[in-house]
């Protein structure tokens, strides 16, 4: 990583946290530049409007999702157990020591929602998100990869979304996730 | 009496909206509903009392807009998906005002432990009533069925809320999800 994107990525690092501790109203130039500990006005050079940082959140909070699926190798299982586990281990670091940037997520959707020019960015971080998810799901035996990937992302959105506001004690996300694959009649795939 | 209490927290549950938690106090709220100044201290003395009830108008509007006016839905595959269906269009178009504010509010339970009781309680009611629904619907694992059921609404909602999909179509949805989960007719 070159000194310039690790700038940028400490910058927008901040920002998530800021989002996730204060909400939308917290994100200011200024705001990011203290919080992160760099000179006043680095932030401004790196992003010159309020919509280019909220872009550069958003793209980097999909990259952050995406480890908190994968875990420190960038792979998951292509198997239901293997999804599950990934999809469990999102969950509980969602929840857990990614709570930021749950939170920081759920700041920039609503503001997506009242604020329909950011939707161009967001919908291309998405679609990169679901095809990564669809060729994953698609090898553990998916028959039906693109409703399979409807009910899985939504239901972990909304588990996540209950558990914040009502935290279940014990909670066994993997499980609850496994319990959800053995309904969608994934088979293994032919081995040669 | 209740009707002015119910349009004082709708002004509430509107503030929520447009400004999150912050935009919360009783004197917004006054001006909001066209009360005389005072009427919503009157009601409920601590903002804590304020944000409670405003919790609760949520949970009561967002069976409202499940359910329709009356309080019974069919205990029919068909029947959840259409109310279900019905709901989340609602929740992303009439109703958005109850959708960005409940999040709002959850974002708030998730920092602060101590309003998580209120919502628990809604809560309760709600799971109670929609399990026994399922059950009645054919579900062999109710309370499973119901938690995937209800999850996959919320993240929908969540979803179509940033991202609205082209003529998006939520009955067809839950109908295939419940279709998925294999119930039979009791």
């Amino acid at each position: 990583m070159s000194a310039v994107t690790d700038r940028r990525t400490v910058l927008l690092d901040a920002a998530l946290e800021l989002v996730g501790t204060e909400g939308m109203r917290g994100l200011t130039h200024r705001a990011v530049d203290a919080a992160a500990a760099v000179p006043a006005g680095s932030t401004s050079n790196y992003f010159r409007t309020r919509d280019a940082l909220i872009l550069g959140i958003v793209e980097r909070f999909i990259a952050r999702e995406r480890a908190m699926a994968t875990g420190p190798h960038d792979e998951v299982d292509p198997s239901p157990d293997g999804v599950a586990t990934a999809f469990g281990r999102f969950a509980h670091r969602a929840l857990g020591p990614d709570r930021a940037v749950t939170l920081a997520r759920y700041a920039i959707l609503v503001e997506t929602a009242q604020n329909p020019g950011l939707r161009e960015g967001m919908a291309s971080g998405a679609d990169q998100v679901d095809r990564w998810t669809l060729d994953v799901i698609t090898r553990a035996g998916s028959q039906h990869p693109e409703r399979d990937l409807g009910v899985l992302a939504n239901y972990v959105t909304g588990l996540v979304l209950h558990e914040l506001a009502l935290p279940s004690p014990d909670l066994d996300a993997a499980a609850r996730i496994r319990a959800l694959i053995d309904t969608l009649g994934w088979e293994s795939p032919s081995t040669p | 009496m209740g009707e002015r209490r119910s349009q004082l927290l709708d002004a509430g549950l509107e503030l929520v909206a447009a400004q999150g938690m912050g935009g919360l106090t009783h004197e917004a709220v006054d001006a909001t509903a066209h009360a005389p100044a005072g009427s919503t201290e009157e009601w409920f003395p601590t903002r804590e009392a304020l944000i409670e009830g405003v919790t609760q108008r949520c949970i009561a509007r967002e069976m409202e807009m499940a359910t329709g006016p009356g309080p019974e839905i069919e205990a029919s595959p068909e029947g959840i998906a259409t109310a279900l269906g019905a709901f989340v269009l609602r929740a992303l178009g009439d109703d958005r005002v109850v959708t960005l504010a409940r999040y709002a509010l959850q974002a708030e339970a998730a920092r602060t432990p101590a309003l998580r009781a209120f919502y628990a309680i809604g809560a309760d009611e709600v799971d109670t009533w929609a399990l026994d629904v399922v059950r009645r619907a054919g579900a062999r694992h109710p309370e499973r069925d119901f938690g995937i059921i209800a999850n996959y609404s919320t993240g929908l909602v969540f979803h179509e809320l940033a991202l609205p999909t082209p003529e998006f179509d939520p009955v067809e949805r839950l109908r295939v999800l419940i279709d998925i989960l294999g119930w039979s007719t009791p």
